[in-house]
């Protein structure tokens, strides 16, 4: 407990490959309280989420993670009784403000779900689908948008020959991918995924984590998850949730190796509930 | 080990971090028997004594085998974090430091054997001091490790100092003595490597109370290995 | 060590079967034994009704051959039997209904589910079911009394005005009277609504959320969720559901028999007086002597009915058939 003062910890040495080092925020919530009619689910929320990297979301079930996922594409509006308030603040807009037009919104912050839910139509029409609904195309740009979507999602060389054939015959995990190539179509500034793998086996798992990691380079990613193997994996910060409150924000590593709060190191060490 | 309250929700991981603390404690217990048992041949240049220790010494690298193959399970299969990782990596480096030990004092014991084999009458008392630190310290480090003692391993930690100061006495002295009766030089040959033995056993103890700092706290002082002038 | 040995009783516990009481084993074999009478009895009944209609039609006909299945003709006195009047009037009768019933079905619906208010939903969702409870006669009824006058008066004469130099419409939409097939398929459209609008407010409900979800993550409005979601995914239960409303309609009575009006030939004119299978049956079965054959031409048109609601079935269920993609 008495230490000399100059300290190497564990997480200095991965910090050091800082990760979060320079970046500014892209995401920033403030005062952010939300309400499920009477039931105050999160509770003062303050977040600085850093452009172009991956945040996790962490909790006990519960805790309120996917729910302040949810905010930040407005998916609570689509049900009464539901509720924020406070700000969300995305380059100077507050989103969860009603004069941002929600379908516009979506366009901008885009989500992949946890049950893959591609649409009943070919794999080249889902992914034209989102395109049609915000942009004018011509035919030649939206077939090569189409190709940059897979591409993206690391889909292209399996769904190449086969693009007009129904979405429906793929496999769990390619359908997860097709629908991240299908969210990504649009270039939206942030990608939302909501515990996205915990259907899928642990080969497409593994897959959809490396496109994660890839899909850092251009978009700001918020992940929920419960698998903390795959949070410490994936994500540059972390976001530790109970209650409705956010006990803890840190680097990955740090919060990881070695967090500052007693109830963020029982819930990492396994100990807690 | 894990110095928190709450017991993991998985108890197979508190069942294995049980059975690493066990054979870590265990092997500490042996390494200060073979330590005190080197001593004891070397006090009264008994070199049948000197046999046993050297045979024993097979037990405490079984117990480092065990316990190597249990912290590697319990990465496997449990993914420590945090306070955990740090402890199961402070018990691997524990582990190491006691195997250390035990080969010192194998050492020691077969030096005494070779002393004895010349036939020299050559009192060790010279080395009895450094022999009581250095078996003194071992102790303390491990009653710290059980203990969960912070405050008595960073007394282990600083009482190295009074060691290595009491190493260069004897070795100082060695060296006088080859002086003064070249005669047995080979047998004070063997009792200069003897205290370093020893001194290399209070630095050992030294190293346990610092893993078990790290297993606390995740971090390590800056300055741990100062270079120390011979 | 015993602990291997315990796991694997637990992994294979002892089979409960052998130890159920002789008691139990036999009500289970009973209960089957019952339940397979019962399904046997229904098969049962449906061929007896067959068989029934068949050899009670059997004379009709014989007197006229295959063609009573589409003669135009119906002539009581001379004993000139054939259902051709009658097929006319019900599958037009159908057809209107539906027309007017499965738009206006799909817009209440969506209405329903995205537009209305929460709060508002129970209470206009029950009363489009209560609709559905009114008795067809009181259906009948409005019609002859409410509808059937005022399209004479205010509808009739325009509608055939404005056609009456239209080549083909101006056939479709003469002058006629209140009593038409037109009213009969109006009033069968108010009848069916209700049916079919709950029923598809139930299947617009049923799509996945996930998948709603899905598609409104991507920007999609209220609309274009129906659109490209809702509907396609319950396109199939759709289709059952207006095939449901086609099954009421094809063998309604009482609304019908009221305002349909009494037809002795066939007319393109929608605004005639026509008949349905079941409107004749009803006005003219009282009438008939038993064993004449008359009798016999009536029973004729209910085994034709039989064969209609019949070949609906079999299309419908083609059509709900999956697309192998």
């Amino acid at each position: 407990m008495t230490q000399a003062p100059r300290m190497s910890s564990l997480a200095d040495v991965v910090t050091r490959q800082n990760t979060l080092a320079g970046t500014t925020p892209f995401v920033t919530t403030r005062n952010l309280n939300f309400y499920y009619g009477d039931n105050h689910a999160l509770k003062d929320i303050n977040l600085e989420f850093p452009a172009k990297r991956v945040t996790a979301l962490i909790g006990p079930s519960g805790c309120g993670k996917s729910t302040l996922l949810r905010v930040f594409n407005r998916m609570y509006s689509l049900y009464p009784g539901q509720r924020a308030t406070g700000e969300v603040l995305m380059d100077g807009d507050n989103l969860i403000d009603p004069k941002i037009d929600a379908t516009d919104l979506r366009a901008r912050v885009g989500m992949v779900f946890q049950k893959p839910t591609p649409f009943p139509m070919s794999i080249h029409d889902n992914i034209a689908y989102g395109l049609k609904l915000h942009l004018k195309l011509s035919k030649a740009e939206l077939e090569e948008r189409v190709e940059w979507s897979l591409r993206k999602a690391a889909l292209w060389e399996e769904a190449k020959d086969r693009l007009h054939s129904s979405a429906l015959g793929m496999s769990g995990g390619q359908q997860q991918r097709l629908c991240i190539a299908r969210t990504i179509a649009v270039k939206p500034e942030v990608l939302l995924f909501d515990e996205p793998t915990s259907a899928l086996d642990p080969i497409s798992t593994a897959k959809i984590e490396e496109l994660i990691a890839e899909l850092r380079a251009d978009f700001t990613i918020l992940i929920v998850t419960h698998s903390m193997q795959q949070a410490a994996r994936c994500s540059d910060q972390t976001v530790f949730m109970y209650l409705g409150n956010v006990i803890e924000v840190g680097p990955t590593a740090q919060i990881f190796t070695n967090p500052s709060v007693q109830q963020t190191m029982e819930y990492v060490t396994g100990r807690f509930g | 080990m894990a110095s928190q309250e709450l017991p993991h929700t998985v108890t197979s991981f508190d069942d294995d971090l049980h059975r690493l603390r066990s054979l870590v404690v265990q092997m500490g217990a042996l390494a200060h028997a073979q330590v005190s048992a080197a001593i004891e041949a070397l006090a009264n240049m008994d070199d049948s004594a000197a046999t046993a220790v050297a045979a024993s010494d097979a037990l405490i690298d079984r117990l480092q085998i065990e316990a190597e193959l249990t912290a590697a399970s319990i990465f496997s299969r449990h993914a420590p974090q945090a306070s955990d990782l740090h402890a199961v990596m402070a018990a691997l480096r524990i582990v190491s430091a006691l195997e250390r030990v035990g080969d010192y004092a194998k050492n020691i014991a077969r030096r005494v054997a070779l002393i004895v084999a010349l036939g020299e009458a050559v009192p060790p008392d010279e080395l009895e001091p450094l022999g009581e630190m250095s078996r003194t310290l071992l102790r303390d480090a491990m009653a710290a490790f059980l203990d969960r003692d912070m405050d008595l391993a960073a007394d282990v930690i600083h009482g190295d100092e009074a060691v290595d100061s009491e190493y260069y006495r004897t070795f100082r002295a060695l060296v006088r003595k080859t002086e003064v009766e070249p005669e047995h030089a080979e047998a004070t040959a063997h009792l200069q490597f003897i205290a370093k033995n020893f001194e290399r056993i209070a630095d050992q103890a030294t190293n346990i109370s610092e893993q078990l700092q790290f297993a606390r706290s995740g971090s390590f002082p800056m300055d741990r290995n100062p270079a120390k002038e011979i | 060590m015993t602990e291997a040995v315990a796991t694997k009783a637990i992994l294979r516990p002892e089979p409960v079967r052998a130890h159920l009481p002789g008691a139990m084993l036999a009500a289970d074999r009973l209960f089957s034994r019952t339940v397979q009478a019962t399904g046997l009895l229904v098969l049962l009944m449906l061929g007896a009704i067959i068989v029934m209609l068949a050899i009670g039609a059997w004379p009709a006909l014989r007197a006229v051959g295959l063609p009573f299945f589409w003669l135009p003709q119906w002539d009581s006195v001379n004993e000139q039997f054939g259902a051709g009047i009658m097929i006319y009037g019900t599958l037009v009768t159908s057809v209107i209904a539906l027309l007017v019933a499965v738009p206006l079905s799909i817009g209440v619906a969506y209405f329903l589910t995205e537009i209305l208010p929460d709060a508002l939903r129970k209470p206009i969702g029950m009363t489009v079911q209560l609709l559905a409870a009114v008795p067809s006669i009181i259906y009948g009824m409005w019609g002859f009394f409410v509808l059937a006058p005022w399209l004479a008066e205010h509808f009739i004469l325009d509608v055939a005005d404005f056609f009456v130099d239209v080549p083909v419409l101006n056939k479709l939409f003469d002058y006629g009277s209140g009593n038409s097939i037109f009213t009969a398929g109006l009033v069968l459209a108010v009848m069916i609504l209700p049916l079919i609008t709950a029923m598809f407010v139930e299947i617009l409900n049923a799509t996945p959320v996930v998948l709603k979800e899905a598609v409104y993550g991507l920007g999609a409005t209220r609309f274009e969720v129906i659109r490209d979601v809702a509907v396609p995914y319950g396109r199939r239960a759709m289709i059952g559901a207006v095939m449901l409303g086609l099954g009421r309609a094809l063998g309604e009575t009482m609304a019908v028999t009221f305002v349909i009006g009494n037809a002795t030939r066939l007319s393109p004119n929608l605004f005639a007086q026509g008949a349905t299978i079941a409107s004749t049956i009803a006005n003219e079965f009282s009438e008939a002597e038993f064993g004449s054959l008359k009798l016999s031409a009536l029973l004729g048109l209910g085994l034709t009915l039989f064969i209609i609601s019949f070949i609906v079935l079999l299309l419908s269920r083609r059509f709900v058939q999956k697309k192998v993609v």
